[in-house]
């Protein structure tokens, strides 16, 4: 009999999509096969701490969180490849000599310090596998400017763009924007503002014009210091489509999320579900959504699936991302838009449509077994060691 | 001797839940062993229901029959019956460290002293007497280990004190301090936000901490080293309160938004409030600067006190004396308000999510203090859209087809009028105020109440008036300005209210919920 893995689900964080985070990483761990698979859930909880125990299984834990975590065990993480595990602390005390040690971590993170490459460089630091990004592709994924360079770089279109810095606009915003409408053309109104490094519609907003650009602006720098501006499409469509690391890299079917208003909220997003008996707290499956589109033309969708492909390889991705695009129905440019390193839900409910078909269990178990391989390959490269301008 | 044990214990457990209960009033209270006095005669707290258990065993002694199986079983349900003060009530009781302290010293003295009572006196006083006068002593014995405790809890005090001015030291943030009569933790609120947003790291007390021991703990645990700025809330219980907090936290600047008539019980007068507001600005040195509510009489007077400083004043209007920061208000909605703040003789404008002009007062405050601090006008003005009332403040809420207006906290002759304003300019078919009136006026109580129904009767169709404390002053008001009996409906308390306003919602009202009340003084709980 195959001795079962054990498989650590980190997820939490602190960062603002942390209970979307807590989201995505319940489903997973409902849907990783547990005849194959030990979980070991571990819970990086808004007072900075790390938690593990098996009650971070029951979705109502995390409302109470403050009363209920004294029957968690806190670990800590240390970044030492003699240990590749958690350890627990018990009244203050490390207990260095009985790590927790998985085979390798499931990362359900949204957003920063999970999602942006910290989490995945203290975990390459003790050796331990993880799924999904590596460093460099985590951080870069996460800054859309950098990402809108790299997509212009390999030919694929992108939005008109100007990136804000907070330290610039706290002190004179009225020429920080008369800066953006020059370089965007003051005529091109309406724009749209986002953080540059978050996820998840959040301290997004449209400005219609300059006052309205300010204010926009304020909302963003409440959550980051860069804001980035950029050029409304007016007749809009938004297409998604996710991108996984199978032997050839693969692409999903392609799903057009529907939105309440001109673009998808966090509200829209997380708070409505797809009917009136959908449960809210499903996250990105719950939303509204066409997967596959029948009368979306086949160019079309081939196209998407053919820059995200693109995008993904170009940065170096792993394991399963989500590219969002934009396509301008008035001439049917496709423009990247973002991609997001770890999707919500892991959009499984994308791949569940696609051909080969992929259930959850399995994308988790392909993302595990290739996160493994990859650690291993990893190890066999040679370390550089012994002292040559010392001696 | 089993009956004896088991009556002990049956009535111990009884102590215990209603030294607990008691407890939660004292805790409300913050601890003041002359407030709790006054609320225990007030609502004569006295107990009843032990009592009448211990007159009905008496009663069955005389007759004969051993009245302890009844007690055991009769205390042992009122016990249960006591409920549970940590989920009940509208401010629950916090088993905190000192609450933990105060409730088991109170208990076990309690069921100590009984036990050897019982026993010394076991042939002298029946046990359904010792029982009757042990219901009654009960509260005394938690007053009894307050003062017990209280010598313990100022060295323990101290000693946090202590800690928490090394931490200020070592960090060394510029300090804002903010009192008034109200909006001090709006305007906080307002202001911790718009620093952080606009300048820097800022440090802030949690809601509702504005005591020297809360302000306390929040330094210790929570204030980060690199934090450049604090702002402090700073309330006074009576005269010199401010003054030590600003010994605890000396302002570089401070916010004075008004002098009312809140808590006027407390002061006397409002010149005492004045004073002791004052307190605040005094602390304030040469190179420091205040931010005075301009429409305030007793402001602008305490301004001329201080011309040595630098004195900036906001209103709305410039007929008391020039203003730094001039506000003007435009059109109001669901949506929020329109306001201009002219600073420095431009005009900044926003849609702000707030409604009232105390409220928007607040934050304007708020704008001048960033202003004045080095952030850019604009971008303040650029945040102001992103400034949220929170819970509790004037708010207008869609909920289906009533639109609420909820301006649930700590009532006040102005914000009164102010939520009746707001009231009038939302569009609706009908309009309804709920409300129990104005507490905590003193001498002004009636004549305040008697006011606000009459501005009340200009602009509300229906109005439910909720509890017994300011019935016939309200009721005055309303009939003097034209009301019909038919107009008003009276209920003993905010869930009865709430319920027959359920029943009789229409398609297109609006709908003024004015002032929650802590329960010290909304229904009479039973003891």
């Amino acid at each position: 009999m195959v001795k079962k893995k054990k498989i650590a689900v980190l997820f939490g964080g602190r960062s603002s999509e942390h209970e979307i985070s807590i989201i995505t990483a319940l489903q997973a761990m409902q849907a990783i096969d547990p005849l194959a698979y030990d979980i070991l859930p571990v819970y990086l909880a808004l007072d900075g701490k790390w938690y593990a125990g098996d009650k971070l299984l029951d979705k109502s834990l995390y409302t109470k969180f403050e009363r209920e975590k004294k029957d968690l065990t806190q670990v800590l993480l240390p970044p030492d490849p003699s240990i590749r595990g958690f350890v627990p602390v018990v009244d203050g005390e490390a207990k260095l000599k009985k790590p927790l040690v998985p085979d390798a971590c499931l990362l359900a993170f949204h957003g920063q310090y999970g999602e942006d490459g910290c989490v995945q460089g203290l975990l390459e630091m003790a050796s331990i596998p993880f799924t999904g990004c590596s460093v460099m592709a985590s951080s870069l994924a996460m800054n859309k400017t950098v990402c809108k360079k790299v997509a212009a770089a390999e030919g694929i279109p992108v939005l008109p763009y100007v990136e804000v810095k907070r330290q610039a606009a706290v002190k004179a915003i009225d020429a920080a924007a008369e800066d953006v409408e020059r370089r965007l053309g003051a005529d091109s109104y309406p724009y749209f503002v986002k953080p540059v490094h978050l996820g998840s519609s959040i301290g997004i907003s449209k400005a219609r014009d300059r006052n309205a650009l300010k204010v926009s602006l304020a909302k963003a720098f409440q959550f980051d210091e860069k804001a980035l501006v950029e050029k409304c499409v007016t007749k809009i469509m938004e297409i998604n489509v996710a991108v996984i690391d199978t032997d050839p890299v693969c692409a999903s079917v392609v799903e057009i999320p529907i939105s309440s208003g001109e673009a998808l909220s966090y509200e829209d997003k997380y708070m409505r579900g797809g009917s009136k008996t959908a449960d809210a707290s499903q996250g990105m499956a719950s939303l509204q959504r066409i997967i596959d589109p029948a009368d979306l033309s086949p160019e079309l969708k081939n196209r998407a699936r053919e820059y995200a492909i693109k995008i993904y390889e170009a940065i170096g991705a792993k394991g399963i991302s989500r590219l969002d695009f934009i396509l301008d129905l008035n001439d049917d440019t496709l423009y990247f838009n973002e991609i997001n390193p770890i999707p919500g839900s892991l959009a499984f409910y994308l791949w569940e449509r696609s051909s080969p078909r992929l259930l959850y269990p399995d994308l988790i178990g392909h993302l595990i077994d290739s996160a493994i391989k990859r650690a291993a390959l990893k190890e066999s490269l040679v370390p550089l060691v012994g002292f040559k301008a010392l001696k | 001797m089993m009956f004896t044990a088991l009556l002990t214990l049956s009535f111990s457990f009884f102590l215990y839940r209603r030294i607990k209960r008691y407890l939660r009033f004292l805790q409300q209270d913050d601890y003041s062993a002359s407030r709790f006095v006054k609320w225990f005669f007030e609502n004569r707290s006295f107990d009843k229901r032990g009592t009448a258990l211990a007159l009905a065993g008496g009663a069955v002694s005389l007759a004969g029959w051993d009245p302890r199986p009844l007690m055991i079983a009769g205390f042992l349900l009122l016990a249960i019956f006591e409920g549970d003060p940590q989920r009940s009530g509208k401010m629950t009781l916090k088993m905190t460290e000192r609450a933990k302290r105060l409730l088991w010293s109170a208990f076990l003295l309690a069921s100590f002293s009984f036990l050897s009572t019982s026993l010394l006196l076991y042939s002298l006083m029946p046990s359904w007497l010792t029982i009757l006068l042990f219901c009654q002593a009960a509260p005394l014995y938690l007053l009894f280990s307050l003062g017990l405790l209280s010598i313990d809890e100022s060295r323990r005090q101290r000693r946090f004190l202590n800690e928490a001015k090394k931490r200020l030291l070592e960090v060394n943030p510029l300090v804002i301090g903010i009192t008034g009569s109200y909006g001090k933790t709006s305007t906080k609120h307002f202001l911790s936000r718009l620093m952080q947003l606009s300048l820097g790291p800022t440090f802030y007390p949690g809601k509702g901490v504005n005591t020297p021991m809360g302000i306390t703990r929040e330094i210790r645990e929570r204030l980060k080293d690199r934090t450049p700025y604090a702002v402090v809330e700073m309330a006074a219980y009576g005269p010199g309160s401010i003054r030590r907090l600003t010994r605890l936290t000396p302002p570089r600047g401070a916010i004075l938004t008004t002098i009312g008539k809140a808590h006027l019980e407390r002061f006397g007068s409002q010149e005492v409030i004045a004073k002791t507001k004052g307190e605040l600005a005094e602390a304030v040195p040469e190179d420091g600067f205040l931010v005075l509510n301009g429409d305030d009489p007793f402001l602008r007077r305490m301004g001329k006190q201080h011309q040595n400083k630098t004195t900036l004043y906001y209103g709305y209007s410039d007929e008391r004396g020039p203003l730094d920061l001039k506000i003007v208000i435009g059109k109001a909605g669901v949506k929020g308000t329109e306001i201009s703040f002219i600073y420095k003789g431009k005009s900044y404008e926003a849609t702000v999510a707030l409604h009232g002009k105390p409220i928007i007062a607040n934050l304007a405050s708020a704008f001048l203090t960033a202003c004045h601090l080095g952030a850019d006008p604009s971008f303040v003005a650029a945040t102001l859209p992103h400034m949220e009332a929170f819970e509790n403040r004037l708010q207008v809420r869609a909920e289906g087809d009533t639109i609420f207006v909820h301006d649930a906290y700590n009532s006040n002759p102005v914000g009164f009028a102010a939520a009746l304003e707001v009231l009038g300019s939302v569009d609706g078919q009908r309009r309804i105020l709920m409300t129990p009136g104005m507490i905590e006026l003193g001498q002004d109580q009636e004549y305040e109440n008697e006011q606000a129904a009459l501005l009340a009767s200009r602009v509300a169709d229906i109005v439910l008036i909720v509890g017994w404390a300011n019935r016939k002053a309200l009721e005055t008001g309303l009939l003097r300005g034209g009301f019909s009996p038919e107009q008003m409906h009276f209920f003993e308390t905010r869930d009865e209210a709430l319920a027959y306003l359920k029943k009789i919602q229409k398609k297109g009202d609006v709908v003024l919920i004015e002032n929650d009340l802590l329960d010290l003084h909304e229904t009479k709980e039973a003891f």
